[in-house]
């Protein structure tokens, strides 16, 4: 039977016949898929002692072939059964695609207020400073906190309020 | 002389209908012949026994769950490698490790110092063998598992390796040379 698909295997190859032996060593367990080709194999076996040490030594790697641990498949079934359902996770918003549209909900509803908050405390004005960088200029930092005289009159009475209230 | 594709199950399209439209025993039927394909593979590739083992059971919930987006274009078996090896690249980067060589010098693994015990011997053998696999360069060691332990054919290795059918010919037999360089140097 052939559906077609690649791994048609044709016989030696007349201008290198320990090439081609050597690639199917490995298969000659299972028969290479034909008895032709399985005798094929053999009969240059009989006549060729370098191919056919090679054959030893493929047999010898062969038993050292791993095998899967058991209750593998039984463990997978149990995986598969009973893994969170695509719909379910759709419903859950437990998602990346949750994560980020509760992310952007927080940054519109955070900047709305801040923008309210702006028009009308002048601390928050100072916050949402569109040149921030000013704040790391040495002549306005003390201790890390800015120097009072940078502070206009009403920014810096609500600090002394807050301090003194 | 030819031969049927080895690299399908008999009945492959069938199994597949019948799995995607949940039957139990289909989906069972295709884990159980294929699972140890993919341990070995994972294995191969991770160096890492409880990984493999855990990332086969990853990739098969995988494929399992995108039956429907298998068109047939390769065998199942290719597809289902590929996404094997993607869920290994993806724990690779999101554990950020590997083991590293592990191994002492190869001259180590000729000593002819065995138990006298067989299985003793036995075990020692599949011990220095794996170990020296362990120490190929990866292309080489994936092509060499697939090949010998999975028989494979050379352009389906292409395809799970990101490799030229000739490249995994070529990576084989230089896998199977160095092996024999370090396990058996007298007839190398």
């Amino acid at each position: 039977m052939s559906d077609g698909f690649e791994s048609q295997i044709t016989g030696p190859d007349p201008a290198d016949p320990c090439g081609w032996v050597r690639d199917h060593l490995p298969l000659r367990s299972s028969g290479i898929g034909d008895p032709g080709l399985a005798a094929a194999v053999d009969e240059h076996l009989a006549g060729c002692a370098q191919c056919r040490a090679e054959a030893e030594f493929v047999d010898r790697l062969r038993q050292a072939r791993p095998e899967p641990p058991a209750g593998l498949v039984e463990a997978t079934l149990k995986r598969y059964a009973e893994r969170p359902r695509e719909s379910a996770r759709k419903l859950r918003w437990g998602g990346p695609l949750g994560v980020s549209a509760a992310a952007v909900v927080a940054a519109l509803g955070f900047g709305l207020f801040a923008i309210n908050r702006s028009a009308t405390d002048p601390l928050w004005s100072l916050a949402l400073d569109p040149e921030p960088t000013a704040w790391y200029g040495e002549e306005w930092i003390v201790a890390g906190g800015p120097v009072p005289e940078a502070l206009s009159d009403d920014q810096l009475l609500l600090l002394l309020e807050e301090m003194d209230p | 002389m030819t031969t049927r594709d080895q690299s399908r199950l008999p009945g492959e399209a069938d199994l597949l209908r019948r799995a995607r439209a949940g039957d139990p025993e289909a989906l069972s039927r295709l884990v159980t012949c294929h699972h140890g394909t993919v341990y070995r593979f994972l294995l191969a590739f991770l160096r890492d026994e409880d990984q493999a083992a855990d990332a086969t059971q990853d990739a098969f919930v995988k494929v399992l769950e995108r039956l429907d987006g298998f068109r047939g274009e390769s065998s199942f078996r290719t597809w289902l490698l590929v996404i094997a090896r993607n869920e290994a690249l993806g724990l690779i980067r999101s554990k950020g490790r590997r083991k590293e060589e592990p191994l002492g010098e190869p001259e180590h693994w000729q000593d002819g110092g065995l138990a006298p015990d067989d299985a003793a011997v036995r075990a020692s053998e599949v011990q220095r063998v794996r170990a020296a696999l362990e120490r190929l360069p990866e292309k080489q060691r994936l092509t060499v598992s697939l090949r010998l332990f999975d028989e494979l054919s050379f352009k389906e290795i292409g395809e799970i390796v990101d490799s030229t059918e000739g490249a995994a010919r070529v990576n084989y037999h230089y896998g199977i040379g160095r092996l024999r360089e370090w396990l058996d140097p007298k007839t190398a």
